[in-house]
């Protein structure tokens, strides 16, 4: 019983992958480009905490640091069109730009140490796109 | 009453030979109707020992759920539920028709002989090297003047920021040019553009059934127009994303 129950099972995946692919087109050959590119896009906040300490922490830096430099990216945009607008004096400038270059040299430190990197701060809000 | 899975909301004038056509559902239990001022949810029972758990999201299953909706749109207007959609009692059911009938009469003449259609579209974005720098939008006094560091890390930033935007820019043309061709075919459309780098366009269509051929067709003359670009179509499917606002998937409905 058990295996004609498997069989019909199977009958029926094969009759599904069949029924799948012929609904597909286009370019075959490059589905895993494609599975990689929806994999990134699919990546969401997890919705509850592992419990796990390693993944607790490690789960809540890459939250915190995404807010971080989320703030660090609106700032230095803000710093660009006041910048160009000519609304800044050269000491300005300079005193900003060395205020961002250190953001970002502590920021890559932060990385370093929770082994994330820019995509992991990059985080999907779902509906409302990436962070930044 | 244990807790009913659902697959679809259809007129409550669909009958009951239609559903025991589509089924048998998931556990391979009978499908059922629950009506309500003429709508009507496909349900099939579900755990009743274990009301609150989630369907494994397994191929069969998932299938299975497929298979049912689209006998059911075989037989009339059928709005698609997602799959691991469960409330707690045919009560419930009845609350959600009662609550969100004008919603569900609107979508289910939206979709009415019409399917989905899904197509994702893969690029080479132009290195920033190679985009040419725009000109900047004014020029006062103090941009580009000789500075120190501080100065050199924001003219950097400047320039990268022109050029992701020229890539950015060039991106949503091609985009439109695509859709452009595509929209004819379609009496309503979910559009997203540049969700990474490389994904260009991830788009749904909602198009007529005598339609679908001429829609692959012209998707067929969009490879060949751009043979640079990668083209992942998929369909004709169930209208899943012209259904608005569907109850939650899982268990979260459960009391």
């Amino acid at each position: 019983m058990a295996t004609l129950a498997t069989e019909s099972i199977n009958t029926e995946i094969d009759r599904a992958d069949q029924a799948a692919s012929d609904r597909v087109q286009g370019d075959i050959d490059a589905l895993d480009l494609f599975a990689a590119e929806i994999k990134k896009v699919e990546q969401t906040i997890p919705r509850r905490l592992n419990a796990d300490p390693e993944h607790l922490e490690n789960g809540l830096a890459r939250l915190v640091l995404g807010l971080i430099d989320l703030l660090r990216r609106l700032l230095e945009k803000q710093a660009i069109r006041r910048m160009e607008g000519g609304s800044l004096n050269d000491e300005e400038i300079e005193r900003l730009g060395l205020a961002f270059m250190r953001m970002e040299a502590k920021m890559e430190e932060f990385k370093t140490i929770f082994g994330l990197d820019d995509e992991d701060l990059n985080i999907n809000l779902g509906p409302l796109g990436n962070l930044w | 009453m244990s807790a009913c899975y659902l697959y679809a909301i259809v007129r409550a004038a669909t009958p009951q030979a239609a559903l025991d056509t589509a089924g048998p559902g998931l556990l391979d239990m009978p499908l059922q109707r629950v009506a309500q001022d003429g709508l009507a949810a496909v349900v099939s029972a579900w755990h009743p020992a274990r009301p609150g758990a989630a369907p494994a999201a397994d191929e069969a299953d998932v299938w299975r759920h497929e298979q049912v909706i689209e006998a059911l749109m075989d037989r009339g207007p059928t709005l698609p539920v997602r799959f691991g959609t469960i409330l707690a009692d045919a009560a419930r059911v009845q609350e959600l028709l009662v609550t969100r009938r004008a919603d569900f009469e609107i979508d289910l003449a939206h979709v009415a002989d019409r399917v989905e259609m899904g197509l994702r579209v893969l690029w080479n974005p132009p290195t920033l090297a190679a985009v040419d720098e725009a000109p900047p939008r004014q020029a006062p006094d103090n941009v580009g003047s000789p500075a120190g560091p501080g100065r050199d890390y924001l003219d950097r930033l400047v320039t990268q920021q022109r050029r992701e935007n020229s890539v950015q820019a060039q991106g949503r043309a091609l985009a439109d040019e695509l859709n452009t061709q595509l929209r004819p075919f379609a009496a309503d459309v979910h559009i997203q553009v540049l969700q990474s780098e490389r994904l260009l366009l991830s788009a749904v269509y909602l198009v007529e059934n005598a339609s679908v051929e001429a829609f692959r067709a012209r998707i067929e003359a969009l490879r060949r127009i751009y043979p640079s670009l990668s083209f992942l179509a998929s369909g004709p499917w169930p209208a899943y994303h012209f259904v608005s606002d569907q109850p939650e998937p899982a268990n979260t409905r459960m009391p």
